[in-house]
């Protein structure tokens, strides 16, 4: 073995380390296979590169706990700035660094509290960064606060794999938070379920439809989005309505209440307001302490093997008592990510390209927002360039037994998400 | 994106050391209540200031405003400094409660660096509690954060008069057992909390607690939401530790037998209490020795058999392991356990859900926690006629 030259960079490794040390100085009953103790698997250990995506509320304890665990070569990425509200949670922050990047103030603090540890922050989005980047990690570690960030991250993560370099294979451990639940889970590129096979599961945002928002509201979360998604149109076409700006959320907060007095509804506040414009989502420290912590331990047992990683999701809720359950999220055969096989779609013959494309739209196990059709002969209909989207505009309309075969494979592509989903389309 | 900042700023410099010990301006306000407050609707009772309300807003929205008053008077006593400490003195910070008092005789050694997140390499030396106090003090300056360099032993019954909630983070059985007796004559909320490794254990002794739960009728928007008021009646922690099992023998056990003793108990359980005793005989942690593991082997057999158990539940293997790692202090074991301790002492102060009742016993390695209730239910049901004595017969 190469010397143990990292390991002996860190300032008073046996005794700052005693502890993590004590699972990897001698085998133990809980070991997984494949586990060698000794100086080896501590260099590892302490060598390699991991990420993690986010520096909010499980960001934060992620590089608490990693890098008390051992991992000295951590980067991090997150676009946002620090806001008050984030101060309940996000421990690395002080009231005076609001408005900073977050990436780089958590960075900052951890590296001054565990020396020999090197923290990179990168203040950005994940898109900004291709496969190289993230080919030189080792680990990566999520604690996003959105579904489509997530699956961008599963697509290009998984995508990268290359059979033939075992090196592109990074395992993905990724943790969300709500309230008092969350989960955790580990993705390993083709071996076990990854994001996209468990997409149908997400809980779909609470939406209202458009008639009762229109015609009859009855509650206050009614009347807010009468005014935030009918009236602030109508009354600014050319002003974007932006959450965080006080003087909107006034307004929005003014109109809903009159809307709700005349139909004898209460509960429009300031607060409630914010929250349905926002899309607010309730957070607590210790949800996040949890979650991170339960991510933090699998990232220590797949370096070092010292332990099983768990197999493969973890759910946690909290409300009552304190329930953890552990099971094994199934690959999907067809997966559009990593699966091997093409989705089934039937349509009846006379069904057109738009109807398709409503169809596809309208799939929980799909979720995509502008799609792109093409087979291995011809572009069906191309949501880009502009030049290319007029010239198949017209098969739209067209009947979808004319463009193609039965049992035809149809590829769909969406230019927000680094995938494209193979379908088999039968007309019954 | 235009952001909202703080009105008022903390106390000034305050980049990570807060000033501990002295109420800030901020904790003033706190008391007075009297600065910009919110104005709340449909004319509830408590008063936020709008600072307090924007830096809670995302909790507040979880568990809702009277709630979160509830916690902005509670002082908490949490005694011991350790990883399972710091963390939990984190969560309850963040979370705005209106004191904390941290205790500990300890001295800060290089090893403590490597799970308490809130030591720095210049406070080897020092006192415990009060090295990290002024770190915890700076997550939220609203909460009136003290150290004593005092152990709990020296502690006379009278100081812990002015807690809501006992907090005892690896402490000794002896301790742990005096401590709630303290609490239940002065109507306080015990709960006490130890890791191992990658084991933990948290146990709470809260009297008799009335909280509140809500419950929708429905997923649907005209779900009828009813609140129904609930009481739950703890025992003594000696009381629901000393519980029998009824069980000596595993292999005389039906398979239905066996499934009630699983959920109803679970091997982390049994071996804190035979770590306990072997540190209240020896006056520390065991190690891998030879003879530090047959004497804790000895002292299993023993403790198995007071309470009626088979020693086999609990195997050489499984304790042999928890022996060789009991020292240790893993970060993320202990913030998955401070969480969990955190949260309930919120619970338990602001009034809603359920708390722990009463043992709540995680094993990291397969990151399972199980909730038990103590003392034990009868895993072997008696029938009268089984228990009647056997007559011998003199076959000389």
């Amino acid at each position: 073995m190469a010397l143990p030259t990292v390991t002996q960079s860190l300032p008073d490794a046996d005794r700052r380390w005693r502890d993590i040390y004590r699972y990897l100085d001698r085998p133990g009953p809980f070991m997984a296979e494949g586990f060698e103790a000794g100086a080896a698997v501590k260099e590892f250990l302490h060598s390699i590169k991991i990420l993690v995506v986010g520096a909010g509320g499980l960001g934060c304890e992620l590089l608490k706990d990693l890098a008390l665990t051992g991992f000295t070569d951590i980067h991090v990425i997150d676009m946002d700035t620090i806001d008050v509200s984030n101060l309940n949670r996000q421990f690395l922050f002080r009231a005076s660094d609001v408005g900073k990047a977050k990436a780089e103030v958590a960075a900052s603090f951890i590296m001054r509290r565990i020396p020999g540890v090197k923290i990179t922050p990168y203040f950005g989005k994940i898109q900004d960064k291709d496969e190289e980047y993230y080919n030189q990690f080792t680990i990566i570690i999520c604690g996003l606060d959105s579904v489509e960030a997530r699956r961008w991250m599963n697509a290009t993560i998984i995508n990268m794999y290359d059979e033939d370099d075992p090196e592109t294979l990074k395992p993905i451990i990724d943790g969300g938070t709500e309230g008092f639940k969350g989960q955790s889970r580990i993705i390993l590129p083709h071996m076990t379920a990854c994001y996209e096979c468990s997409l149908d599961m997400q809980t779909k945002p609470t939406t209202y439809p458009m008639c009762t928002i229109a015609n009859t509201p009855r509650l206050p979360e009614h009347c807010i989005e009468w005014a935030s998604v009918l009236e602030w149109p109508r009354e600014f076409p050319d002003k974007k309505l932006d959450g965080d700006d006080p003087e909107h959320i006034k307004w929005l907060l003014d109109r809903a209440s009159t809307r709700a007095r005349h139909y004898d509804i209460t509960g429009v506040t300031y607060s409630l307001t914010q929250g349905v414009v926002k899309n607010i989502i309730p957070a607590i420290a210790s949800t996040n302490a949890i979650v991170a912590a339960s991510c933090a331990t699998e990232a220590f047992k797949i370096a070092t093997n010292c332990a099983t990683p768990m197999n493969n999701y973890m759910m946690y809720v909290g409300d009552q008592g304190v329930y953890t359950y552990t099971f094994e999220l199934q690959k999907k055969e067809d997966c559009p990510v990593c699966g091997a096989v093409a989705i089934k779609i039937q349509v009846s013959p006379s069904a057109t390209l738009q109807d398709l494309i409503d169809l596809l739209l309208d799939r929980k196990d799909i979720q995509l927002k502008k799609p792109s059709l093409r087979t291995s002969a011809t572009s069906l209909y191309m949501q880009a360039p502009r030049a290319l989207q007029e010239a198949t505009r017209p098969n739209l309309s067209k009947c979808l037994s004319e463009l193609i075969r039965d049992g035809e494979e149809v590829t769909v592509t969406d230019e927000s998400l680094p995938i494209s989903i193979q379908i088999t389309v039968r007309f019954e | 994106m235009s952001k909202r900042t703080l009105n008022d700023v903390s106390t000034p410099d305050s980049r990570e050391e807060g000033s501990a010990g002295k109420k800030s301006k901020l904790q003033r306000e706190n008391d007075n209540n009297d600065s910009r407050p919110v104005s709340t609707q449909a004319g509830q009772g408590p008063t936020i200031t709008k600072a307090e309300a924007d830096l809670y807003d995302r909790q507040i929205r979880l568990w809702g405003l009277e709630a979160q008053q509830r916690m902005r008077h509670a002082k908490i006593l949490v005694a011991g400094v350790s990883g399972l400490s710091n963390e939990i003195c984190k969560n309850l910070v963040l979370s705005g409660v209106g004191a904390i008092t941290i205790i500990s005789d300890g001295t800060v050694e290089i090893v403590d660096l490597g799970a308490q997140f809130f030591l720095r390499e210049t406070d080897i030396g020092k006192n415990k509690a009060e090295a990290i106090a002024p770190r915890v003090q700076a997550l939220n300056p609203r909460v009136h954060v003290e150290a004593r360099n005092t152990a709990i032993g020296t502690l006379s019954d009278e100081f812990f008069a002015d807690f809501a909630v006992v907090f005892l983070c690896n402490a000794d059985l002896k301790e742990m057992l005096r401590v709630d007796n303290i609490c239940r004559e002065g109507g306080k909320k015990f709960y006490a909390a130890d890791t191992a490794g990658m084991m933990g254990c948290i146990l709470c002794d809260l009297s008799t607690h009335t909280f509140i739960e809500t419950s929708k009728s429905s997923e649907k928007e005209d779900a009828v939401t009813t609140t129904t008021e609930k009481t739950i009646s703890h025992p003594r922690i000696g009381e629901a530790l000393r519980g029998k099992w009824g069980v000596p023998d595993l292999k005389a056990l039906t398979r239905q037998q066996m499934r009630t003793l699983k959920s109803a108990s679970d091997p982390v359980y049994f071996a804190f209490n035979v770590l306990w005793i072997f540190r209240e005989k020896m006056g520390r942690l065991p190690t891998a020795a030879d003879t530090d593991l047959k004497a804790l082997f000895a002292m299993r057999d023993t403790y198995m058999n007071s309470v009626e158990c088979d020693a086999a539940y609990l195997p050489d293997d499984m304790l042999r392991s928890f022996a060789q790692t009991a020292g240790a202090e893993l970060s993320a074991v202990c913030a998955i356990l401070g969480g969990f301790a955190a949260q309930d002492i919120l619970k338990v102060l602001s009034g809603k859900d359920a708390p722990l009742d009463n043992y709540f016993a995680f094993d990291g390695t397969e990151f399972s926690g199980k909730l038990l209730k103590l003392p034990p239910p009868p895993i072997v049901m008696v029938t009268p006629a089984a228990a009647a004595p056997v007559e011998t017969v003199d076959l000389d």
